[in-house]
């Protein structure tokens, strides 16, 4: 096909109402796009500290690419890759010391990791359904997933109504690592007997999760409804089923100043997870102002008592603008100015434990009386601010978002407890799509 | 209009227009069919240069210079852009004007200093379009009667497509389809005969589009030689050495009546044009000699 009938077919196809509204037509153009995101997580109080002193928390880089190709009229076939460093800190457990009211956390040293994940689709599109397929692979040094999933919708009543569902299944294997006294770094499949039997003592979480597993199968069920023709709203509802090991084997308790348990993990949390979320969305586009407001609910509850609300507000503001330049390069610009706010209860077996309440160990070998002082499981709020914008260049697109995440107990309307270590981070993404 | 059942037909943008659909309920097909007729007509009085408050004719006038255009408008406009670049300027919006000399009822060919004079208004490079607004020079004017009708089937097989209702829409030559007849995998579309009445071929058609040019349309002959309605810029005359009939099957109609229109533009190197778009073609030139891939059942 010749490259000037690409362009002729294009541009056929970019007219307003050549292809019927109904069709989910396959993506006109192929796309490949670049992101490159710098997370970093604010330093750790430093009063806090087990160890004295502040401790650098997570800093994550990462590098995405994407690309999307149509493939004859109704399919499209996509493959996504990224690789994620991550450097820092990060917290082991937080505990109350004997002889103190404040509470404290441990933290892990200063580790460096790097993360890789591709994964691949292919979508079908006809005139009123289209369905797509998709798998993923992701390898870090102690952590393997994989994950398959398949998704469709259909739309009926004149278009006007949208049905889609989906499922997936995942499957992870863990093979934590361990830090011998040299500072050496090894996976625990790859040590011998006698280390593993020492492990147990020293490393008794990571011992445990050596050979572990978990699984997870999740399905969802959606509808969307066009009101008119500025308004959508849309509802879905979600279930996941998490099997396995789902403690975090790096939340040991030797190594503390006070050591709080022997030979035990401390983290211990149930082998199964049942959750389920129920999502609200509504999208209004502003003729008068080029703009749109998108209001978006989730409410999520599981049985490990977890209840979370999630309230997103974004706005869209098209602009382009009208000088000579702008207009005969097609340049155009959105600003997406957002706010998300996020609360949520604690896990049942979530605490931290209080060494002047306990004399000799708090924890105890037996698996079955769960506990976890990971902050993720408190009882606590976030807010996170957003600012994004995207500028459309002939086939280019630049896009750059910003997003300040801020965690505090008092913000999920918990003004009795102090959580530790829970993190306030900072988000930079940049990137460039092209489409040909 | 009824014809017969599930045919129906109605007269727009200068020619007939048959709708034929394949429907149990009659009553949804003659919904169906309104709907297509009234986006035709919408489609016409908004492009055509015969109504003084067509949005054409007001373009034309000048009185929406610099006045960003709606979107639909914009992308006619971008895709005309993209097939004037493609055949390398000969097809142009602004030949319309060259009508001021040629009189197809006539059996005269204008003179050479008049086309000459006409020339200096044409040009599709003069009208500034920026992909969001114009700006008509003085004494020009497009002419989008190479792209409306084609669009117009487009549009009309998005309204079938819309209703799950399979069908062959011609809106005078200009033919879409979208599902399957009756009884068979294919529609048959006949493709006339350039220097007779009835038929050169029949073929089969899938899915996409049937459009076609040809010398047959409307002509002028003079001393033995045919000078047909299809103006190439640059001479201001058509091209006379090359094919007399080109039909071309593609995705859309959009594609299909430009890609045929420029092949009869491009004289002695059609075949080749026709050859570069990759898109199944039937092409007949002076000896009523057939080219291309299209399988035809004589």
């Amino acid at each position: 096909m010749s490259d000037k009938f690409r362009k002729l077919a294009k541009a056929a196809i970019a007219i307003p109402g050549m292809v019927a509204t109904a069709q989910a037509a396959a993506p006109a153009d192929a796309e490949a796009s670049y992101r490159y995101t710098k997370y970093s997580e604010d330093d750790s109080p430093q009063s806090r500290d087990d160890s004295g002193g502040a401790q650098e928390r997570y800093n994550i880089n990462v590098h995405q690419f994407h690309l999307l190709y149509p493939l004859a009229e109704h399919w499209s076939v996509g493959v996504e890759t990224s690789l994620e460093t991550m450097a820092g800190a990060s917290p082991v457990y937080s505990y109350i010391p004997d002889s103190e009211e404040d509470v404290y956390t441990h933290f892990a040293g200063a580790s460096e990791e790097t993360r890789f994940d591709v994964s691949a689709n292919a979508r079908r599109y006809s005139s009123k359904s289209e369905a797509g397929t998709a798998l993923y692979f992701s390898k870090e040094r102690d952590y393997t997933a994989i994950n398959a999933a398949t998704d469709g919708s259909f739309q009926i009543n004149d278009q006007m109504t949208t049905f889609s569902g989906g499922v997936s299944y995942g499957h992870d294997w863990l093979n934590p690592t361990v830090v011998d006294s040299n500072g050496n770094v090894t996976n625990g499949n790859d040590l011998s007997d006698a280390e593993l039997a020492e492990l147990v003592t020293t490393n008794p979480a990571s011992f445990g999760a050596i050979d572990g597993s978990k699984w997870q199968i999740s399905a969802f069920e959606g509808i969307g409804q066009i009101i008119n023709m500025n308004t959508v709203v849309q509802a879905s509802v979600a279930v996941t089923y998490k099997d396995g090991y789902l403690s975090d084997p790096y939340r040991n308790c030797v190594g503390s100043v006070e050591a709080i348990a022997e030979d035990v993990p401390c983290d211990i949390r149930p082998s199964s997870r049942l959750a389920g979320t129920l999502s609200l969305g509504g999208r209004r586009f502003l003729p008068n102002l080029n703009s749109a407001v998108h209001l978006d609910y989730r409410l999520y509850v599981d049985t490990w008592d977890v209840l979370s609300n999630t309230l997103d507000l974004d706005y869209f503001q098209n602009y382009a603008p009208g000088w000579t330049f702008f207009t005969r390069h097609n340049i155009d610009f959105q600003f997406i100015p957002g706010l998300r706010y996020y609360q949520q209860t604690a896990a049942y077996f979530y605490e931290v434990p209080d060494l002047n309440d306990a004399s000799g160990w708090v924890y105890t070998a037996d698996t079955t009386e769960y506990y976890s002082s990971d902050p993720r499981l408190s009882h606590y709020g976030a807010l996170a601010l957003k600012f994004r914008t995207k500028a459309d260049i002939k086939n280019f697109s630049v896009v750059s978002a910003f997003e300040r995440y801020m965690t505090n107990p008092k913000l999920g309307f918990n003004f009795d407890d102090e959580i530790p270590g829970l993190l306030s981070s900072w988000r930079l993404t940049t990137g460039l799509d092209y489409r040909f | 209009m009824i014809e017969k059942p599930g045919t129906f037909l109605f007269k727009a943008m200068g020619g007939p227009c048959r709708l034929t659909l394949i429907t149990d309920k009659s009553g949804q097909a003659t919904q169906v069919c309104r709907e297509i007729e009234q986006e035709v007509r919408r489609l016409e009085s908004k492009y055509s240069r015969f109504r003084s408050d067509s949005l054409l004719s007001r373009m034309n006038r000048g009185e929406l210079n610099g006045v960003p255009l709606d979107k639909e408008t914009q992308g006619i406009l971008n895709y005309i852009r993209q097939v004037y670049e493609s055949s390398e300027g000969l097809f142009d919006p602004t030949v319309g004007v060259l009508r001021e000399a040629w009189d197809f009822s006539s059996q005269q060919i204008p003179d050479r200093e008049q086309i000459d004079i006409l020339k200096h208004r044409l040009g599709w490079q003069k009208v500034k379009w920026d992909g969001t607004a114009v700006q008509m020079p003085e004494n020009m004017a497009l002419d989008l009667g190479g792209v409306v009708k084609e669009f117009a089937a487009d549009r009309a097989k998005a309204i079938l497509q819309k209703n799950g209702i399979s069908g062959l829409i011609n809106l005078a030559g200009d033919i879409v389809v979208s599902g399957s007849p009756e009884n068979s995998q294919n529609w048959s579309v006949a493709v006339r005969h350039p220097r007779r009445s009835g038929a050169f071929a029949t073929i089969q058609v899938g899915q996409g589009a049937v459009a076609g040019s040809g010398d047959y349309e409307r002509y002028v002959e003079c001393q033995g030689r045919r000078y047909c309605h299809i103006l190439r810029p640059d001479t201001g005359f058509p091209a006379t050495d090359g094919l007399v009939s080109v039909t071309v099957l593609a995705n859309n109609c959009l594609l299909a009546g430009t890609i045929s229109t420029v092949a009869m533009l491009k004289g002695a190197d059609g075949v080749n044009w026709l050859n570069e778009m990759g898109m199944p073609y039937l092409a007949i030139d002076q000896q009523l000699k057939p080219y291309g891939s299209i399988e035809v059942i004589e």
